[in-house]
């Protein structure tokens, strides 16, 4: 039996080994300690195996909230969730970090723009509401995270069908009703491109800003109703309190009591009766209806799509003929690390623009098509962040869709998941949450529109690359549809234009 | 362009397609393999060299000359066993390595060592599932710490500078840390949490 004040200077030994202070010695009483005791022995183990385990974290890089496991999968996983706030320039040591899930909170940055109207403030690193509640909801195309309780960055949200309530930080509550497109902007500010929304504020939260095409309305402590229809007139209706109406037609404010209703249009402002309470129509699902809009494809005239491998490994299997596959993995510095890099896969598409000669943009979107692989695991992934470039050099449009690789594909940082930045511009970003392997997804704003107009070749090429890495074995493969998919529609560049010629 | 044009590197009709698919999943069994290993293998390297960053560099040679050696590796035997002879190979080496210029354990300590490891694993692999759980459990200004000494591998005199408190402070600080977990972790075993 070891006596209590051995093991404490056991204890002590070990922190000088841990440390590197430890003097030959020392090294030698810790020696003849552990092996003067089986207790000893037990304990030594049982310090030096935690001090391994906590050093574990470090090269593999384990998420941050990973819950504790269960013995039985324990071999596969690592182990220790240390909560790390460690950006990558403090890791001085190493880089294996779980940069994927750091990169969701770095990243998140929307760049939204709508045909009608722009309000400053989007793009944010910080959340600024959460999703308290939804009820039946279906979403499209949206920025943000879907899943009830989640905090939200400023971004644009479709939902198809349902009742949302979003909670902002001011101290609002936003119920929102399908069909509706509206973008969260910051903790005291939503703008409604379409849809129908509810605001109740508490007291104290006077302030609070819905955004319409042709209005804002300022809450002044108050429950409000909020309907905008397919053509950006709103209409208002105050439940209970005061709202201050800034209408952009006149420049105008006006103050709205309980049950005043009134109707906005970009040309004028009038009164409603009760029962007069539109409903708007089926969301805009393209652009068939809308004259001013073309929509290019990557099948149409020069347009094509192709996805790139790193591909270490030239016997590599997990292919699609149909779908553009995208990946990023973790680190290089274990040989599953390794292995899994050379599945990283970026994706290319390029637009003809000859259709739109004529034409001014006003704005535009890239509408993505995404759909399951079968090629991976989605629970070693968390929410995935991807980027969406374009490369600014008209003379690297000129690329072959059947033999473009990871080492001829132009733009391509054959080292990083990114594209050559001196060639490159970020069009924009967006998030598909965990678990989603289907759905439309895809970036619009000045950006995007500004690179379309600064073409000069009638071609555009565009890189779409997943940010977000997998942090191990068996990371989830996404990918959307190309070209060449038998179902799904190509990867399709929506362009509002006005005529040059007119 | 047909759909399958695509594809990179189709192998359809190649003769080599055979033996290069056969290359591909002993690949893939041996990542599968690898992946069940590696941490366990890690923590047995850096059990036995626990001062020195070198289990880092000691995984990295061993998963290198595992993969070389694959091929000697027998289906259905037991493939941690076989790697931890290898590794057990690697951390011999390094001891020759080292000892010429750095403190080291002697043979039979780290025979007795590496005895106690392979006999009480399943053991020690609880406590390092309870060992996640009594991290987030620190108070966070001792969560932090232990963060950085592990995460950031920042030594002793860089925390003490960041903390602006003494080296010696700081080392005592993280020797109780240590011995919180300690506790933490054999108090939670012994209360069937994990």
């Amino acid at each position: 039996m070891s006596t209590e004040h051995e093991s404490s200077d056991l204890s002590d030994l070990c922190d000088a080994v841990f440390e590197d202070r430890a003097t030959p010695e020392q090294v030698q009483q810790l020696e003849e300690l552990v092996l003067s005791s089986p207790d000893l022995k037990r304990q030594y183990v049982e310090l030096v195996h935690q001090h391994a385990s906590l050093s574990w974290s470090v090269v593999e890089g384990e998420p941050l909230d990973t819950p504790p496991k269960s013995v039985a999968d324990a071999s596969s996983i690592p182990i220790v969730g240390l909560n790390s706030k460690v950006t990558s320039a403090q890791t001085g040591r190493r880089a294996y970090w779980p940069v994927g899930a750091i990169a969701i909170a770095a990243t998140v940055i929307i760049t939204l723009l709508t045909p009608l109207f722009w309000v400053d403030g989007g793009g944010s690193d910080k959340t600024v509401a959460s999703l308290a509640s939804t009820k039946n909801c279906l979403w499209r195309a949206t920025d943000l995270p879907t899943a009830n309780g989640s905090r939200l960055f400023s971004g644009r949200m479709t939902l198809v069908e349902g009742l949302a309530t979003i909670r902002f930080d001011h101290g609002v509550d936003v119920n929102v009703e399908a069909p509706a497109d509206f973008e969260i902007v910051a903790t005291d500010q939503i703008c409604l491109n379409f849809g129908r929304l509810v605001a109740t504020a508490e007291r104290g939260a006077e302030g609070f800003t819905v955004r319409t095409p042709t209005a804002k309305l300022i809450d002044q402590g108050t429950e409000f109703g909020v309907v905008v229809g397919d053509d950006g007139v709103s209409d208002v209706v105050v439940f209970d309190g005061l709202v201050e109406a800034q209408i952009d037609v006149t420049g105008d404010s006006r103050f709205l009591e309980t049950g005043e209703r009134i109707r906005i249009s970009s040309a004028n402002v009038t009164s409603l009766d009760e029962g007069d309470d539109r409903i708007p129509g089926k969301i805009r699902q393209g652009v068939a209806t809308d004259k001013n809009t073309i929509q290019i494809s990557t099948a149409l005239g020069r347009g094509q799509d192709a996805y790139i491998q790193r591909q270490l490994f030239a016997d590599a299997q997990h292919t699609s003929a149909t779908l553009l596959l995208l990946k990023n993995s973790l680190g290089e510095r274990t040989a599953q690390q390794r292995y899994a890099k050379g599945f990283d896969r970026k994706a290319y598409l390029r637009f003809d623009l000859s259709l739109i000669d004529d034409h001014e943009v006003k704005a535009a979107d890239l509408a993505l098509h995404f759909a399951p692989t079968g090629f991976g695991f989605a629970s070693r992934l968390p929410d995935a962040t991807f980027a969406v470039y374009g490369l600014a050099d008209d003379q690297l449009d000129d690329w072959p869709e059947r033999d473009l690789n990871w080492e001829n594909a132009p733009g391509n940082n054959v080292g990083n998941t990114e594209v050559r930045d001196e060639v490159a511009v970020l069009l924009g970003r967006f998030v598909v949450p965990q678990g989603q392997a289907s759905g439309i997804f895809g970036v619009r704003g000045l950006p995007l529109r500004d690179f379309i107009r600064s073409d000069t070749n009638g071609l555009l090429t565009m890189v779409v690359v997943r940010e977000t890495a997998s942090v191990s074995l068996g990371g989830l493969v996404h990918g959307f549809a190309s070209h060449r998919h038998p179902e799904l529609p190509p990867p399709t560049l929506r362009v509002t234009t006005t005529d040059k010629t007119k | 362009m047909s759909p399958t044009d695509h594809q990179p590197k189709q192998l359809k009709d190649d003769p080599a397609k055979d033996r290069l698919v056969r290359k591909s999943e002993r690949m893939d069994e041996f990542v599968s393999l690898l992946g069940q290993t590696e941490r366990q293998l890690f923590i047995y390297l850096k059990s036995r060299m626990p001062c020195s960053s070198d289990a880092d560099d000691l995984l990295q040679e061993t998963n290198v000359i595992l993969w070389r050696e694959f091929d000697s590796f027998k289906q259905g035997t037991n493939f941690t066993a076989w790697a931890y002879r290898i590794a057990e190979n690697q951390v011999r080496a390094a001891r020759k390595r080292q000892q010429r210029d750095r403190l080291v354990f002697s043979e039979s300590f780290l025979d007795a060592i590496s005895k106690e490891l392979t006999a009480e694993s399943e053991r020690l692999e609880r406590r390092s599932v309870a060992l996640g759980d009594c991290v987030q459990r620190l108070p966070p200004h001792h969560r932090e710490l232990i963060e950085r000494r592990y995460q950031s591998g920042d030594a002793v005199d860089r925390l003490a500078e960041h903390l602006r408190k003494s080296p010696d402070a700081v080392y005592r600080i993280l020797s109780r840390i240590r011995h919180t977990l300690h506790d933490c972790v054999t108090s939670s075993l012994a209360k069937g949490e994990c």
